[in-house]
């Protein structure tokens, strides 16, 4: 997996390493039962403090995207791959949007609402 | 004649045609021979065993025609790609030097034995063993060099990937988990415990209780050793490239400053790299190798590489390359 985070972005950096993780979940680059890095590897590797990391995989765990097992680390839970379709609206959703000249902030502000 | 022929004729032809010599040698001495005929030599060089020389025949047929449909299996060009792997020499040059040993061994040993009432008072096997490995091994060398050569970069012409894109205020990392499939894994574990009992029940009947203890010793490092080799954790990030196994050890570490660059290359496992786990193919250049395929290639500035059978290798090319990119800008001009 590739996960970036810009220390230039609003974004706190455990909500970037959420999204890019999630997004790679839900792409199919990464499967059911692949084993993510320890967290102290993947702090390293970005520089980053380690809970941070854990913070992160807290998030994906709570939105049942990861399972987090004593002594086995961080696996990709076994839910993966019913967001095939999913991903396919959501691009349609966002051709859409561009026709119309939504920016993505209106866009997720749409979701939200929808939600709720 | 063309490199594939060359490649056939000396790797698979001449072990073939060196089989048959000595067959028709021992068969046309067969009404010459005493009966029984010596069939096994003691430490100093007397026969200690006696029996039927047809079993000799067998065997020599069986090692040369297996040898020569493994040769040909492992020498098959890969998709692409002209010339020989290191492997591939490899594998075609031991068959004149493995076929020539058993086939002059036996051979001679018949030879010597013509003529004779009573294979008791026979020669010495040791001139006979000392010229099968003579010419054994000036078999084997030659071969190796009347081979095509083998190439040192078997796909040279696949282009370096441009790096990502990523700003100056962006950290990345990209790793990934690599296994050995499960089913070759289990394989290998499998030859493993039979390697283990077999030779274990032997030598717990026939040799002392401390030879057993050894044994037990080593084939349990040689098992943590390979299954050390079948699971892998590799990662790309600023600090550069490292493949860890499972155990933390063996593992490769290429910081970024020695980094030439990295790009997407298609491997086989069995031509290229001779195997599984750690490999090393010749000239400088070793890889982690769990499967055929998609494989990242990290050369150094020394010339020598690294291939890591790992899936989406272009994205882990891109980031590595764009990481010696920004080292490079980031130290002054001139030094290096």
């Amino acid at each position: 997996m590739l996960v970036t985070v810009d220390l230039a972005s609003a974004l706190p950096l455990f909500e970037q390493l959420v999204a890019g993780i999630r997004a790679q979940i839900i792409a199919g680059e990464l499967r059911a039962g692949e084993r993510l890095p320890a967290a102290r590897e993947l702090a390293a590797s970005l520089e980053l403090n380690v809970h941070t990391v854990l913070r992160a995989y807290q998030v994906l765990r709570d939105e049942g995207f990861i399972d987090l097992r004593r002594g086995r680390g961080a696996v990709v839970a076994h839910r993966a791959g019913d967001y095939a379709q999913l991903g396919r609206e959501i691009d349609r959703v966002v051709v859409e949007a561009r026709k119309l000249g939504l920016t993505p902030n209106a866009l997720t502000a749409l979701i939200r609402k929808a939600f709720e | 004649m063309t490199v594939n022929t060359r490649s056939v004729v000396i790797g698979i032809i001449v072990p073939l045609v060196i089989a048959f010599v000595g067959l028709v040698v021992i068969v046309v001495s067969l009404p010459d021979l005493p009966s029984p005929v010596a069939v096994h030599w003691g430490p100093n060089g007397a026969a200690d065993q006696f029996g039927s020389p047809i079993g000799w025949l067998i065997f020599i047929a069986v090692v040369a025609i297996a040898w020569a449909a493994f040769a040909f299996f492992v020498s098959r060009p890969l998709p692409g790609r002209t010339g020989l792997t290191f492997n591939q020499r490899l594998v075609l040059a031991v068959g004149p030097f493995l076929v020539g040993l058993i086939t002059v061994l036996m051979a001679g040993s018949v030879l010597v034995q013509r003529g004779i009432a009573d294979a008791r008072s026979g020669p010495s096997i040791v001139p006979v063993l000392v010229t099968a490995i003579v010419a054994a091994i000036a078999l084997g060398t030659v071969a190796w060099f009347v081979l095509p050569r083998h190439a040192a970069h078997v796909d040279a012409a696949t282009p370096v990937p441009q790096s990502l894109d990523l700003a100056a205020t962006e950290r990345a990392v990209w790793t990934q988990h690599l296994q050995v499939a499960r089913a070759a894994a289990l394989v290998l574990c499998g030859i493993l415990v039979v390697a283990l009992v077999g030779a274990g029940t032997v030598l717990w009947f026939v040799a002392p209780f401390w030879v057993f203890l050894v044994w037990v010793v080593l084939f349990a490092l040689l098992i943590v050793g390979v299954v050390g080799t079948l699971s892998w954790r590799v990662t790309v990030d600023e600090r550069g490239f490292l493949a860890r196994s499972v155990f933390g050890y063996p593992r490769f570490v290429i910081p970024t400053d020695r980094v030439l660059s990295a790009r997407t290359v298609t491997t086989s496992a069995i031509r290229d790299f001779g195997g599984y786990g750690i490999r090393w193919a010749g000239r400088g250049r070793f890889g982690v190798i769990t499967r055929s395929g998609e494989a990242l290639e990290i050369t150094r500035h020394n010339g020598s590489s690294l291939t890591v059978t790992v899936a989406h290798a272009d994205v882990a090319a891109r980031l590595l390359n764009s990481f010696v990119e920004r080292a490079r800008a980031a130290k002054p001009a001139g030094s290096s």
